[in-house]
């Protein structure tokens, strides 16, 4: 004889489950030895006294926590007052309410459709069970009752419970991650981590992309001059026209921050327009920042905003270090961008040479005089763009 | 066959060899089974065949637990009796049902002496 000990599975209610399975009249495992399943709570619906009382003691004897309801109604009753429960013993045969329309009952509440039921039933009922099974019960019970098949039955109605319900806590834990991440993190590259090559992904690696820093000019001074209110409504104001953007051109936000923008293209899903689509948002952005220029205005707010633009090989994986990582492009190509924003004079969008003869038939720019760059020996072939063509 | 002494011993091992717990679903049985077959006559009586076969399928599977055979298989030539909508000699079987009862009680008693085993 071996005791039935408790196992390290995940108790569903408050019940204290150890209990049951300690002290001097410890229960003995009945039938062929096996793993100890992990104690659950069963409730048991039957119209006889007499079956609650025999299964009830039986599943005590295996270490469960047996609750009762008499019929269909006080069963359902049981599960709607919010009592967790594992296991769902059910009589087909019952007055009122029977197993039929209990188990249809259950089915059709979400918050029940997942516990596990078991029919009990005489070997002459069988054409009900059948029906049962085919409306979602998992298995049946033949009365009289076998020990060592109820103890089978449990068993695996239990373990089954356990794993869909700890499937279902680690699919709510992925949602609730993805949702967070897309708070936090750009929706491309939010669905990138959350994506099977997200690992492969993260690790690095190396392709063309074409960067965006974009900025508001006179920002620094208006930080310093301002009411904390009047500075975070215009930074509201600024990060929704660009959040929408954003999201609408389909860009990977590396960093927002303040009125500093910093998007790429091209990775991690590939874009063949780029180039284009680099211009066209930041285009767009520059008309939507002209509309709040105006209100602004009318505020006494006055901030220019200027935009630099390159394109070419850069290396893309996961930056930073554990416990704060960000999705970031790495490369001259990105100083680069960031170095003609910061030449940029406000309403200027300012494409290098490569970038604009990639994009000429379709934009309108002009050549600025040549610029000296920080970090960069010779001097810089810079366009601005004036608008789309077309 | 009044009893059949296996399903009690398989009772009794069911239970982990508690002979006090088949006593307890013993007694409930006993207690049960005449509020059953009064339900079963009074259901006959007012053709109640709903109600008639659910007494008489609570008594069927009460009666084959603890072993009740030719009560139990009384019991449910009543209950197909009636789903087929037959009150037909209902009455008679009932009335037999509740000889083969006292049987069965004495049965049991005989039973309890020996702690429900054969």
């Amino acid at each position: 004889m071996t005791n039935v000990t408790s196992s390290d599975g995940v108790p569903t209610g408050e019940a204290a489950p150890t209990a049951l399975v300690t002290g001097g009249d410890a229960p003995r495992a009945i039938g062929p030895t096996h793993e100890a399943v992990a104690p659950g709570r069963v409730l048991v619906v039957d119209d006889s006294r007499m079956n609650r009382l025999t299964l009830l003691r039986m599943l005590e004897r295996l270490g469960h926590e047996a609750i009762e309801a008499a019929d269909g109604a006080e069963a359902l009753a049981v599960l709607a007052s919010g009592v967790a429960v594992d296991l769902v013993l059910l009589d087909l045969v019952m007055p009122e309410v029977d197993g039929f329309e209990t188990l249809a009952a259950m089915k059709a509440d979400p918050r029940l459709a997942t516990i596990p039921v078991l029919m009990i039933s005489a070997v002459d009922e069988l054409d009900g069970v059948v029906r049962c099974i085919e409306m979602g019960a998992v298995d049946y019970l033949p009365r009289p009752f076998k020990p060592t098949l109820l103890e089978a039955r449990v068993r695996t109605s239990l373990a089954d419970k356990r794993l869909r319900d700890d499937n279902a806590r680690l699919l709510a834990t992925v949602e609730r991650q993805r949702t967070e991440l897309a708070r936090f993190l750009s929706p491309r590259v939010a669905q990138l981590v959350s994506s099977p090559e997200g690992e492969a992904l993260l690790a690095g690696h190396r392709g063309e992309l074409t960067v965006v820093f974009a900025d508001l000019r006179g920002f620094t001074s208006f930080c310093e001059t301002a009411d904390p209110e009047e500075i975070v409504r215009v930074v509201r104001e600024y990060h929704a026209v660009v959040g929408h953007r954003v999201t609408e051109y389909e860009a990977t936000l590396e960093h927002y921050a303040g009125d500093g923008v910093h998007c790429f293209f091209n990775d991690p899903v590939p874009q063949e327009d780029h180039r284009l689509r680099a211009v066209r948002m930041t285009v767009a952005l520059r008309d939507d920042v002209l509309a709040l220029q105006g209100d602004w205005a009318r505020r006494g707010v006055r901030l220019g905003f200027g935009v630099g633009i390159s394109v070419g090989q850069a290396t893309t994986g996961r930056i930073g270090f554990e416990g704060r990582y960000a999705y970031a492009a790495l490369g001259a190509v990105v100083n680069l961008a960031a170095r003609l924003s910061g030449e940029a004079l406000p309403g200027q969008i300012l494409l290098t040479d490569e970038l604009h003869a990639a994009v000429e038939h379709h934009v309108e720019a002009t050549r600025i005089p040549d610029l000296a760059l920080k970090g960069i020996d010779h001097p810089v072939v810079a366009w601005n763009v004036a608008g789309l063509r077309g | 066959m009044t009893l059949d002494p296996t399903a009690l011993a398989d009772m009794l091992a069911m239970v982990g060899d508690d002979p006090e717990f088949v006593s307890e679903i013993v007694d409930t049985y006993l207690a049960d089974a005449p509020d059953q077959l009064g339900g079963m006559a009074a259901a006959a009586a007012a053709g109640d065949l709903v109600t008639l076969g659910r007494h008489a399928h609570t008594l069927k599977g009460n009666s084959r637990n603890v072993g009740a055979v030719a009560l139990a298989e009384i019991a449910r030539e009543v209950e197909e009796a009636s789903r087929s909508g037959q009150i037909g000699d209902a009455p008679d079987r009932i009335a037999s049902a509740a000889v083969e009862f006292e049987r069965v009680r004495a049965a049991l008693e005989a039973a309890r002496q020996t702690g429900w085993r054969p």
